[in-house]
């Protein structure tokens, strides 16, 4: 296995507007993981969890935010080697989650990248179908509305 | 929606009818390409990329410009216009127009919004007022479905109503609260454009009762809104009478110096840029309020030289629109063991009060407003890991409700506020684009303050908490209710439609459109640009019978 920092070609994906690499799309992907365990038999959804983070980062960012969202995600490396001596991927368990933690309410650009990553790893959870329809009651044709239920 | 009426009327009435729209095709059923997507099926879950909002800033500023439905709106390179002043001027081409994406509120206009200018010393005196458009109201209503529950209410008079939708007991409680504390202020069941239930006539119309979906801004495969597409194009098509052409740009109205009068339309096909002349003895321009303007403008003879029927020189000016910058949010604590289920498509509307039976402020007219109250259900996510999805699925009731309301302010139409055609920029089809020059006043800021303090007073006296007001500094246009500019009036030296909406000096041009109106009170448009319409159809098939036109 080669350390990620050997993968140096921008990988070909259609995420056109974002070059990154198969080890950012990894420390990207277990981030999402352990800001939100993706659960893919209990909530299933159309796309992966890391496929929907990259096209909302890919569509939704400009090309500023994008560059933003670059930038911090190697801020974010820079910071952990800083801290623990060691990149984030051979940290255990309740160390990523700390530092997930520091780093989530900085308002710095690593704290961008980690936050993009946390908000869309909350939108497709929160739009899947399993908990749209179980956890906020959502009804495409609901066909009825009664104005006072008791709770 | 009133080119929809105006084709129904005549090719229901026996006339060979020619619809001509500058865009696409819209069929009802087989054109609503996102119409039964669930929210989980929208690649971006509903939002805009980035690329789409900073190719469309005017576009994409409307609320209803998202994943689902931006189709249906003018991206803003495909027709440019000049913003002499900021104006966001929202548009959709295509059969049916913005009545796809429409907000389907229908309420009726009273005597009072018809006298406001000869009252209140601006613009010109309407030459109709509301006893010339009461039945015409009636008859639309019928046609369109609107469900809304008898108020009673000279300042918003009833019409021919279907059964309401249930209201909650938030909408219920602010209602019996303003009724406690003012003698002026109603808290009513919004008008909608829903069928609450079915009858023969939108049997045969082929719709079918609303499921509150609350997708409609797609398309309805049921029926179950109003819009062109599901019932006017398909009635008057059922005839045999109706010609539609879609993709068919208007140009410019052809004049006829000897006979004196329109004979037809200039058209320019909006894909090969042909271009072709349809000749017709009545001539309907509905091209909604901005666009209609720019046809009769760059509609020049030698009889016209500043566009037809345009001796008093007012065409293209005292554009008018509403004034939708204010905002009030609050919370409720006092209906904690009771939440709302299942969904409605209206909210509840609360009629103008300032300066209705006289003036009363240190502004002129008044504001409409909506009210909405929606129990709030708490999803925590500040934590992480195991116990963020924990949270997740601890989602709940809070006993809380989130209430609102929006001002929808009458502006006063003046000459300052006009549209042009621009000296310089053509468009795609070779027609001058549009220079639009509009801005608010000073009296849309006294209104302004007005509705938060007064609002901030009523939120107050319910007992709400957390009482927010906002200015959203709405542009210009941006409210989507721009009307004007053809406006009607008595006198032919200051106003360019007579009573029955004919062009004063071209009688055979009728315009019924948000272009025609005068001035704008604070109703949503619609029903009365369809009333007017359906009017004026009927008048000028009573004169072509008559040989009079």
């Amino acid at each position: 296995m080669l350390p990620y920092y050997c993968s140096t070609q921008p990988e070909r994906t259609v995420y056109s507007n974002l070059p990154i690499t198969i080890p950012d799309r990894n420390l990207i992907n277990l981030l999402s993981n352990l800001i939100l365990p993706e659960d893919t038999e209990g909530f299933p959804t159309m796309e992966s969890r890391l496929d929907f983070i990259l096209t909302m980062v890919n569509d939704g960012l400009d090309s500023q935010e994008i560059s933003d969202y670059l930038y911090g995600m190697e801020a974010f490396r820079k910071y952990v080697i800083a801290i623990y001596g060691t990149s984030f991927e051979e940290l255990v368990a309740e160390d990523q989650l700390a530092c997930i933690g520091k780093t989530i309410d900085c308002s710095d650009e690593k704290s961008f990248f980690v936050h993009t990553i946390k908000r869309h790893s909350l939108g497709h959870f929160t739009s899947s179908e399993k908990y749209m329809k179980d956890y906020l009651n959502f009804e495409f044709m609901p066909g009825r509305y009664y104005g006072c239920v008791p709770v | 929606m009133a080119g929809g009426w105006a084709a129904k009327e005549f090719s229901e009435q026996g006339f060979k009818t020619l619809l001509l729209e500058r865009g696409p095709n819209v069929e009802h059923l087989k054109d609503y390409p996102t119409t039964n997507m669930q929210p989980w099926e929208f690649k971006h879950r509903g939002q805009l990329i980035a690329k789409e909002i900073s190719d469309n800033p005017v576009a994409s500023s409307c609320y209803a410009f998202r994943e689902d439905a931006k189709h249906f709106f003018v991206k803003d390179k495909e027709h440019e216009y000049v913003q002499k002043k900021p104006f966001q001027w929202i548009r959709g081409y295509q059969v049916g127009g913005k009545s796809i994406m429409w907000a389907r509120q229908v309420q009726r206009w009273s005597t009072y919004d018809f006298e406001g200018p000869a009252r209140d010393g601006f613009a010109v005196e309407w030459p109709i007022g509301y006893n010339d458009l009461a039945d015409w109201y009636t008859y639309v209503e019928r046609f369109v479905g609107v469900s809304g529950k008898k108020d009673g209410l000279d300042v918003l008079p009833d019409g021919d109503f279907l059964k309401p939708w249930e209201t909650n007991c938030v909408e219920d409680y602010f209602s019996q609260q303003m009724k406690l504390h003012y003698d002026d202020r109603h808290v009513i069941y919004g008008r909608c454009a829903h069928l609450s239930e079915s009858k023969p006539i939108f049997i045969e119309q082929g719709r079918a009762v609303c499921m509150s979906r609350r997708v409609c801004q797609r398309g309805c495969p049921l029926g179950g809104y109003f819009n062109v597409n599901s019932t006017l194009i398909p009635w008057a098509l059922k005839t045999g009478n109706l010609t539609l052409r879609p993709n068919s740009v208007a140009h410019s109205i052809l004049y006829d110096e000897d006979k004196q009068k329109a004979v037809g339309v200039h058209v320019v096909d909006a894909i090969t840029k042909e271009t072709t002349e349809y000749f017709a003895k009545v001539i309907f321009v509905t091209a909604a309020t901005l666009n209609t303007n720019l046809i009769l403008m760059n509609s020049k003879s030698k009889r016209f030289p500043n566009g037809l029927g345009n001796d008093s020189g007012v065409l293209g000016k005292y554009i008018a629109f509403h004034n939708y910058r204010g905002v009030i949010n609050a919370q409720h604590e006092g209906h904690a063991n009771f939440t709302a289920e299942g969904a409605k498509p209206t909210s509840h509307y609360i009629p103008r009060f300032r300066n209705v039976y006289r003036q009363e402020t240190n502004f002129l007219r008044g504001y409409a407003a909506g009210f909405g109250a929606r129990p709030i259900r708490e999803i925590k996510s500040d934590d992480l890991g195991v116990y963020l999805k924990k949270d997740l699925l601890r989602t709940k009731e809070t006993g809380l409700w989130n209430v609102n309301s929006h001002m929808m302010g009458e502006t006063i139409p003046k000459e300052s506020n006009q549209v042009s055609l621009d000296a310089e920029k053509v468009d795609q089809w070779g027609i001058p684009q549009l220079n639009i020059d509009v801005d608010y006043d000073e009296n849309d800021e006294k209104m302004l303050q007005d509705f938060f303090d007064e609002f901030t007073d009523m939120f107050t006296k319910a007992g709400f908490v957390n009482i927010q007001t906002q200015d959203n500094n709405r542009t210009p246009g941006n409210d989507i209710h721009e009307m004007g500019g053809v406006r009607m009036g008595k006198d032919p030296k200051t106003s360019m439609l007579n009573a029955w909406n004919q062009l004063h000096h071209c009688k055979n041009v009728f315009v019924t459109d948000g272009a025609c109106m005068t001035s704008t009170s604070t109703q949503n448009p619609s029903l009365t640009f369809m009333a007017i319409s359906a009017r004026a159809a009927n008048y000028a098939i009573e004169q072509l019978k008559k040989g009079t036109l």
